[in-house]
């Protein structure tokens, strides 16, 4: 009965998604093969630092110990496991509970309430140790392998292979622990009516910190040597510098460790265990009562933001949007992480004048993928039943939606802090981009997956990449240029204005033919990719 | 669906009767405009409804079999999404979604998200969503599912009362007692075709019935619900 207990917990929190799942549905081999890649891709680029023989041919010295660089490359290494398990825990988030449907399954079944407990425990221990596994799948072998490549017999291999496993698996469990314990907290201290915005702001904060953690993974050597040195402040509360700290003692080379740092991370470790497991046993009982989804009253919104449009639908269309994109929390998420790794990546850039471009770009593209992610198909049939709408309705709501959060959101705040130029240039390129976007949407946000946005999502992606690395490119220049010589923002000026004008010309030519308004989520079958 | 004929007037509620897989719920999306029927025609005061369905629209409400709502919305805010949608200005929409959700016994709960709703408050959301626009057609896809037994009399007596006023309803629901004592027309389904037709109790006469239960059962079924049984209750007490 044990084993079928925690197979069927095991099964849920592996599951793709819930009752409004339906954009992705990828099986599990095809999603743990793709979070096992990007390891193996890091450790094979290691070869080209490690291999003596290409050393040779490049005239580099050949360096005998490797050791000390090795632990930094470790680190990065630690960070992307560490970055990854915190972020599919916090992704995760809310099925790691069990739900009222599960007391609602088994509440009847004749098993004692301490099987179901501890067989939810075990599927949660069990999922954790194959993810762990999984996401360092790779690495775990080809890391020591490549760095231990000239040295003599199997002795330092099988080191440093132990090491860095022990490395990997106590920095992941912190990781998990601490997001684990943080949820645990929130469980047991929230008011029910409060549990599910304060799980969205804790869940957005969370993900930002391990963004920004992700993209210090080239500074382990750095830092690991400032700690060494004694040189180190606020390095040494970094928690992947505890766990690599830990790569000296456990290759039995204590100079490249720092005892009391990796004494530091396991303590931590352990005490993250502990919230965990008291976060757990409290939120299982709640989870259970769905007293977390029981949520209380809702905050009226304010009439006048709810009324914004001149039809019927246009109106109907927009209420619904706004409150599905704030109160859907799958929506909300991902608008906030695809935000928050656009400003993080331009944080890490260094040139605040291109902050405002990160912003801008990530917030719209966020939001026009969101809006291509339905809330709950099923309920679409009054939208089905009663919409009719002209050429260019969905549009306007959709292009009313992305300017009111880019202005709140990105231009008010540019307009306070920075040069006038870069908030005209940040406006005239946006506005070129809303346009681009919106050529050929002819759906009411929120309702539907259009059939082309499944079959060219890796173009998409490519596109979302492109543009990240142009617009804040161009747009400074841009700015810059500006700032030199202002009679120069009548290029753009000009250049936005014609392109916006003489839009409905694209529009035409894209949308000819075709119905105003599509409910295709039908048309296209679900990709399913099954290793 | 194939060979399906009826028509529906003012002041009448038509039971459209079948077992499951029948074909009761495609005739409603049909008859709501979600499916288009491949032939055939569906008027509406005597017009083909695909030349005006915007007006066939305003003027039908509809709930569905299974009330599938935006669960992140409250029940006021739920109600107020359709209103907008239907055009119903706001001071009207107020007055009736109140009085309509006190009726209901719901008005304490509408700011309550429809996630942490019962089925049966769920599906009196869909009925007063249906109805708030007082729409000259009532198309009642199995509306009792999930109402306790108040709001289930309280539901019959509104069927009878606004069919007095002269409003169409179109009743499907699997449910024969319910059929039997709020309709005055019937259609008898069975495999997507129409077996009988018309007034309840002539039809009946005709098929030489004197209850439903039993044409139902003999026609639609075609079944032996007490061999059946039987097999049932074997089935259990061997296991």
């Amino acid at each position: 009965m044990f084993r079928v207990l925690v197979k069927h917990f095991a099964r849920r929190l592996a599951q793709s998604g819930g009752e409004e799942s339906g954009d992705v549905d990828m099986s599990l081999g095809a999603g743990l093969a793709l979070l096992a890649a990007p390891g193996v891709f890091i450790a094979i680029g290691l070869l080209d630092r490690y291999s003596s023989l290409l050393n040779y041919f490049r005239g580099v010295p050949i360096i005998q110990d490797n050791y000390p660089r090795a632990v930094g490359d470790g680190y990065g290494l630690l960070v992307f496991s560490m970055a990854v398990t915190g972020l599919v825990t916090l992704w995760k988030w809310d099925r790691i509970l069990p739900d009222p449907a599960d007391r609602l399954n088994l509440g009847p079944l004749p098993i004692p309430e301490r099987t179901v407990f501890l067989s939810s425990l075990a599927a949660i221990a069990l999922v954790v140790g194959v993810f762990i596994l999984d996401v360092n799948a790779g690495s775990m072998f080809l890391f020591p392998m490549v760095v231990t490549a000239d040295q003599q017999g199997i002795l330092p291999f099988l080191k440093l292979l132990s090491a860095h496993l022990v490395v990997l698996i106590l920095g992941s469990l912190f990781t998990f622990c601490a997001c684990f314990s943080l949820m645990g907290a929130l469980v047991a201290l929230s008011p029910p009516a409060w549990f599910s915005g304060l799980s969205l702001v804790l869940r957005s904060v969370s993900g930002f910190a391990l963004l920004a953690m992700w993209l210090t993974s080239g500074q382990g050597r750095g830092w690991m040597r400032l700690a060494r040195s004694g040189a180190a402040s606020w390095q040494q509360w970094v928690p992947p510098v505890w766990f690599a700290s830990l790569y000296g003692p456990l290759v039995g080379r204590p100079d490249v460790g720092i005892d009391g740092l990796w004494q530091r991370g396991l303590a931590a470790l352990g005490i993250a265990f502990l919230l965990a497991m008291g976060g757990y046993a409290v939120g299982y009982r709640r989870g259970m009562d769905g007293r977390l989804a029981r949520s209380a009253k809702r905050r009226k919104w304010p009439r006048w933001l709810l009324t914004q449009g001149s039809t019927p639908l246009e109106r109907a269309a927009f209420r619904f949007s706004l409150q599905t994109l704030w109160r859907s929390e799958r929506h909300s998420l991902l608008v906030v992480a695809l935000l928050g790794s656009g400003l993080v990546f331009g944080v890490m850039q260094g040139d605040a004048e291109r902050i405002p471009f990160y912003a801008g770009f990530s917030l719209i593209v966020a939001l026009r993928i969101a809006f291509s992610v339905p809330a709950l198909p099923a309920a679409n049939w009054p939208f089905r039943l009663l919409a009719v709408a002209r050429e260019g309705e969905p549009a306007q709501v959709a292009r009313r939606l992305l300017w009111m959060h880019f202005a709140l959101l990105v231009v008010v705040p540019t307009a306070v802090l920075c040069p006038p130029a870069v908030t005209l240039v940040l406006f005239l390129i946006h506005a070129v981009l809303i346009e681009a976007l919106l050529l050929d949407f002819r759906q009411i946000p929120f309702t539907v997956r259009p059939p082309g946005f499944r079959s060219n999502r890796l173009v998409h992606a490519l596109l979302a990449l492109t543009g990240m690395g142009l617009i804040p490119w161009a747009g400074g220049h841009v700015a810059q240029s500006i700032l030199v010589m202002p009679i120069r923002a009548l290029l753009p000026c000009a250049a936005a204005f014609l392109l916006v004008r003489y839009r409905h010309h694209a529009v035409e030519a894209v949308t000819s033919g075709k119905p105003p308004l599509v409910f295709e989520d039908g048309v296209e079958d679900v990709i399913r990719l099954r290793l | 669906m194939d060979s399906v004929s009826f028509s529906i007037s003012p002041g009448d509620v038509l039971g459209y009767l079948g077992p499951n897989g029948s074909g009761k719920s495609t005739t409603v999306k049909m008859l709501t405009g979600l499916l288009e029927p491949t032939s055939g025609e569906i008027l509406f005061h005597g017009k083909p409804v695909r030349d005006d369905l915007i007006a066939y629209k305003q003027a039908i409400g509809y709930v569905p079999e299974e009330a599938q709502l935006y669960s992140f919305l409250t029940g006021w805010e739920y109600l107020e999404l359709i209103a907008t949608l239907r055009n119903i200005p706001v001071t009207v929409f107020e007055a009736k979604a109140k009085a309509m959700l006190e009726a209901f016994t719901i008005y304490a709960y509408r700011d309550a998200t429809i996630s942490s709703y019962s089925k049966g408050m769920r599906q009196r959301i869909a009925l007063i969503s249906a109805t708030m626009h007082n729409p000259d057609l009532l198309i009642l896809d199995e509306p009792f599912t999930g109402l306790d037994v108040s709001s289930g009399l309280v539901l019959r007596q509104v069927i009878e009362q606004l069919a007095a006023a002269g409003k169409a309803i179109f009743f499907a629901s699997p449910a024969i007692e319910v059929v039997e004592r709020l309709c005055n027309q019937l259609v008898l389904l069975r495999k997507g075709k129409q077996i009988a037709s018309g007034n309840m109790a002539e039809t009946l006469s005709q098929l030489g019935y004197t209850r439903l239960e039993d044409a139902f059962v003999q026609m639609a079924e075609q079944s032996d619900t007490a061999q059946t049984a039987r097999e049932i209750v074997a089935a259990i007490e061997g296991a």
